[in-house]
This record gives C-alpha cells, structure tokens and sequence, in this order.
C-alpha cells in the first residue's frame, strides 16, 4: 500500500493522453534526426574545406541536443517533476542499467563525451585499434567510419575511454600525407632531397601553403626518404599519396638512381619498424 | 546631325587622379560592393551550391529579351579593344627614380599582371619607349630540358631588357622549374643586367612558393573601380561612328555612362551598375571590358535600315541608345564539376593558358580525358581556345576564380 503511494507520486497517471503526447514528441524526434542525418551531409558535402567539416561536426551535436529536448519533454510526462521523484527514478533507472547493460550504457554515456569533447568528428580521418577510415556517423552508441577499401567499421564510443584515438585531421581540413621512397645507399642525398621537393610542388593534390619536408634516414639496407606534404582537400590523400609516387619514381629515374629492392621482404616482417 | 567634340584620352589623363595608375602589390585596392551587391553575390553563389543542374542564368526581362546584341562592327566602335599604351606610360612614371639610378637596387623590377590584363603588351610598348631588348620565352622542350644555353644566351646584357611573361619559362613539372630558377636567380643578382619581368598573378603567387621572392617593390596596375571604369568605357566609346551615344540600363532605363564633357569638367555621377562591375571583376579592367561589351544591346534592326519609326529603334532624343542589360549573366560551373575539372582550371590559370599535351605532361590524367573535359569546359563556355592553346575564358574568370578559391586551391592575390 506504501509503495503504490510511493508509485503514484513519482509517477503521473498514465493516460491515452499521455501516450500521445509521447509518441508525438518521441515520432517529431525521430523525424527531426532523420531529417538531419539526411540534409545536414547532404549540404556539407556540396561545400568544400573548413566549411564542409564544420557543418558535418556540427549534425551530432544538433542530434544530441534534438535528443535532450524530447527527454525534457517526455518526462514531465511520465514523472512528478519535483527533486524527490526525479532522484529516485533516476537511481532506480541508472543502477538497473548499470548492472544490466553496463557496456552500452558506457558507450552512451562516452557518445556525449565524444560530442562534446570531440575526439572526433563527422568528416575526421581517425585510426582506432588499427582501423584507419573517415567518420560518417557519430551515433550515440558507435561511431561509424568508412575504410580506404569503402568498408564501413562501427566502433563503440567506449574505446575513447581505454584506446588511443589517432586523429589525422582534427576537425580541420589539413591532413598530412607520407610517401616512403627507399633507395639504394650510393646517391646524392641532398639532390634527391630537392627533386623530392619539387615534385610535391608539382603536384595538383598539393596543399600549396602548407609546409613540404622530406624526411630521410639511413637504414641497413639502403636510404629511406619519407617525403610529407598535404593534400588540398583530406579525401584526396590516397590520390595525393599515388601521384607523390607516380611522379617521384619518374622524377628518380631521370637521375638515375637505383631503387632500393632488399628491404622488401625485411619490411613485411612482423615487427618490423613501420 | 551635331558632333561631339572629341577629347581622346584626356579622359583617362587627368594629372589628379590617372585611370592607369602602376603602384606596388601591397597598395593594390580592391573595389567593394555597392548596398547589397555583396548579399547578392553570396545570394547568388549559394544558389549555386544547391541548384541540381547546370541551367544557365534566370532568363532575362521579357523586355531585355527583345534586345538583340550588338554587331560585331557596332561592338568595335563602341567598345573596341583596350589600348594599353597608356598604361605602359603609367608604368614608366613609376619607374622613373630606379630607372635614372645608375646602380639600381634591385636590378630587376616585377609588373604583375591578372588574367586578361594585357600586361605583355604594355611591357612591349614599354620595350619600345626604352629601346629594351625584348626576352622571348623558351620553347616548352627547353624548359623541360632546363636548356642552360637559354639562359646563358642572356647574360651581359648591357642593355635594357625586358621579359614580359615569366609564366613561359616554366610548367608545373619535376623538371620544368630548373630554367625559371636560373633565370630568376641570375636576374635578381644583376647578373643579365637591369630588366622588367612581367608575370600573371597566378604564376606569381606559384613561383613565390618554388622559388621565393621576396620583392616588395614589384608593381601592379592599381584596381579599376567604378570611377575608372566610367572613364575607360567612355573613352573607348568616343568613336565618328558613335556620335551621341547614350548607355542606358536596360531595367531601369537610366543612363550608364555620363558624357565625355561631364567627365573632363568633373561634373558626373558614377552609375551603380559600373560599380558593381567593378567590384565583381576585383579590379580587372580587362574581365569589365569583356562583360560591358558582353552586355551592350540594340534595339532589333537598329543596325539595318528598316523602316520602323525612329522612336523604337532606340533613338532617345536624337540620340543612339545602347542598352546595357541589366543582368550580369556569366558561365557557371557545371554540376558535375569535379576535382579533374578543378585541376585542368587550375592549370591553365597557373600557366595563364596551355595546350592540351602540355596539360597532359603536368597532370595526372591522360591526354584524351583531358581533351574530353576541356570540350566540356568549352561547350559551358568556361575555356576560350586560341590555337593550340586554351584558356580560361573573361567572363568565366571570376566564376572558375571562386570555385578554385572555395575548394582551397592556390588563388592569386588580387
């Protein structure tokens, strides 16, 4: 008898009433996501740069507050709005979840974290655990990237709280690319140091304002030239990567100069340095 | 029938303020919009973003529809090409002091020029003031050669000399910056002797990343905003077969141009419509020049002799009336513009125009995809051709500018 008193006091009456207020809010919420998951990409993709990453970003946090509204909405609903009735559905809700569902709600709980701290974002290139692709989605449970090889990878939010996070981008539209020529010892160092240069110069991909540098290390097994440039736009980094190498062999063949072929299988050993 | 007396070019004369005014990059100004001409612009480009296919331009008034452009004679007589010679007067008044100096500092003096902008030609009539020895450009084999003996071939000049496009000698190739390199280090130190280098704008802002040149004192051709522009088109439309020619806006039926007399006493108002054209063009009387004689019209069989009534044939108080169409129609990039698109845009901007082989040696797309695209550049009217060599067309100029700017591609700085 004490607690049905207990009950309706946190709980209103549940009516016909009641239920289509909730299915109006909860089917407005749905179509409002729905609507933004759509339009929102849809415009940003038809912008280009800075502009184009920051609307992309900018579709999870207007979900979320989208979200937030139909929860503020919805529980005046269904509970007494006072502290009392709020702070024993809240704990009675939380702790049968925690127990329950613990991982999902972690990775609901690390999807506002992640909206709000943005580790990443829609339109970010980001690697985690070894999956290396650009966000689609921040969903409120995963965080959906597409791989270079157009394979869709869903990664709980949870990851943000245990793994690293790479993030290529950053939110911006500067991502920088590395292309590895490996050559035979006996050359001029400082020549195909400069032909490198000049071939990221050439480049269509090219960044033009970003800095270029060519990075070089002395190896066992002949010389490693690690030649780091920026692509105007991050999606073009494997075409800017490819015409980096098309052009640098071409350019190095001019000078003749001899390839490196040993450390090939070297390479592709397990643990190698990469 | 009276005459209008002629005034030459004392309108683009005037010791107060010059139409051709040669002033360092730094001071270059650009024009702004008038009210809301810059919501409009941005009106206008986000139409573009959204719009599904690629239509042309909302369709004119129905009365500026029943205006026919001028013949290409009538074209001639009131808008005839741009005469740059005065330009290269401007050009030697800011050369004065470095050019009475003995030992000159810095030997070499840059005139950078945009898109359209003559700057070869003025540099040439310059040539020819001065008596300097004109510097032809290297075939392209030899700039891929990074041929030696070309540059060699322009040591000890003990003459004036002048290289009026910096953007031949070289190609966005491994090896097509050797000679621009060569040339570029040997001039800088004095070494060919004292000399004008004339580069477009685009080439310009390339070749400060390949070979950086720190030149504070390289020149431009100050922006033509509305006022110059008044003066250039008026000038340019004082013809004998244009005698009492009144430029009216097409809508509005207000004039355009104000008399050459108003102009010489100073007594004239400078229309809207040219100061939008001004703003639109940044500064580039070479795009405004295409878009004015772009926009002329006549009534229809006002170039015939047909019997209508003077009155319709655009006479307006004795007077010839050209209208100016209201509407500033220009290319538009098509829908599917894509990164291959943008690079061959990009490329021919950079080089201020290149043949389709030399396209293909820069670019990572073969000669035929290329030729296909240019055709569809060219059917868009986005590219002109002249010969061999393609360009990107004046009227497109500010539309492919703003879409290699949007998609951060390297712009120049004008």
């Amino acid at each position: 008898m004490n607690d049905a008193i207990k009950a309706s006091q946190i709980f209103k009456p549940f009516t016909a009433d009641t239920l289509v207020y909730l299915l109006v809010i909860v089917a407005t919420a749905a179509v409002l996501i729905f609507i933004t998951r759509r339009l929102v990409p849809w415009i940003a993709n038809r912008l280009h740069g800075k502009r184009r990453l920051v609307l992309l970003a900018g579709e999870s946090v207007l979900r979320l507050l989208i979200i937030l509204a139909a929860l503020l909405l919805c529980i005046p609903l269904v509970i007494e709005p006072s502290l009392q009735s709020m702070i024993a559905v809240f704990s009675a809700v939380g702790l049968a979840v925690g127990f329950a569902l613990k991982d999902y709600t972690s990775s609901l709980v690390a999807g506002i974290v992640a909206v709000g701290e943005m580790p990443y974002r829609n339109g970010d290139w980001i690697e985690v655990n070894g999956v290396y692709g650009e966000v689609q989605c921040v969903g409120m449970r995963t965080v959906s990237i597409v791989t270079p090889d157009d394979t869709m990878v869903s990664i709980p939010h949870l990851k943000i709280w245990t793994e690293l996070i790479l993030n290529a981008n950053n939110g911006g539209p500067s991502l920088q690319c590395a292309t590895d020529f490996f050559l035979h010892p006996r050359h001029d160092a400082a020549q195909v140091r400069q032909v490198l240069e000049d071939v990221a110069l050439t480049s269509p991909y090219l960044q033009i304002n970003k800095p270029i540098a060519v990075i070089v290390e002395e190896k066992p097994w002949g010389t490693r030239y690690r030649l780091r440039a920026y692509p105007v736009d991050p999606r073009q980094q494997f075409r800017f990567i490819t015409d980096l190498t098309v052009r640098g062999k071409a350019a190095l063949a001019r000078l003749e100069v001899s390839f490196s072929t040993l450390p090939v299988t070297m390479m592709d050993l397990p643990g190698s340095e990469k | 029938m009276n005459k209008k007396p002629r005034y030459g070019e004392d309108i683009l004369w005037q010791p107060d303020a010059p139409v051709w005014e040669v002033v360092p990059l730094a001071e270059y100004i650009l024009p702004s919009f008038v009210g809301l001409g810059s919501a409009v612009k941005k009106w206008t480009s986000l139409q573009r973003i959204f719009r599904r296919s690629s239509e042309t331009s909302s369709s004119p008034a129905r009365s500026e529809a029943e205006l026919r452009a001028l013949s290409q004679v009538r074209l001639e007589n009131l808008a005839p090409p741009i005469n740059w010679s005065l330009a290269a007067r401007a050009l030697d008044m800011a050369l004065h002091d470095w050019l009475r100096d003995e030992h000159p500092e810095p030997p070499v003096r840059f005139f950078i020029g945009q898109p359209w902008c003559d700057y070869a030609a003025i540099l040439r009539q310059w040539a020819k003031i001065h008596d300097a020895a004109l510097i032809a450009p290297p075939d392209p084999g030899q700039i891929l050669q990074s041929d030696a003996r070309w540059v060699q071939l322009r040591e000890h000049h003990d003459r004036l000399w002048v290289m009026p496009r910096l953007e031949r000698l070289f190609v966005r190739h491994a090896d097509g910056r050797g000679l621009v390199r060569d040339f570029l280090e040997r001039a800088t130190s004095g070494s060919i002797g004292r000399g004008i280098i004339g580069c477009d704008s685009w080439a310009w802002a390339y070749l400060q990343r390949v070979w950086p040149l720190a030149q504070p004192d390289a020149l431009t051709m100050q922006a033509f905003d509305g006022e110059k522009l008044t003066r250039l088109f008026a000038c340019l439309a004082q013809t004998e077969a244009s005698e009492h020619v009144q430029f009216c806006n097409a809508k509005t039926g207000n004039p355009v141009l104000p008399e050459c007399e108003d102009i010489v006493q100073g007594a004239y108002t400078i229309s809207r419509e040219l100061k939008q054209l001004a703003a639109h063009c940044r500064g580039n009387p070479g795009t405004a020049w295409s878009y004015w004689r772009h926009r002329l019209r006549s009534e229809p069989d006002v170039d015939g002799s047909s019997p209508i009534p003077e009155d319709s044939l655009g006479k307006k108080g004795g007077e010839d009336v050209v209208w100016l169409a209201a509407d500033l129609v220009e290319p538009s990039m098509p829908m599917e513009a894509d990164e291959d698109m943008a690079f061959v845009l990009h490329g021919l901007l950079l080089h201020n125009g290149l043949s389709a082989d030399m396209l293909a040696e820069i670019l990572p797309l073969s000669r035929s995809w290329i030729m296909s695209l240019l055709l569809r550049l060219l059917r868009c009217e986005l590219v002109s051709r002249d010969g061999q060599c393609w360009h990107v067309s004046a009227l497109a100029y500010a539309t492919v500018r703003e879409f290699l700017r949007t998609r951060d591609y390297l712009t120049d700085q004008f």
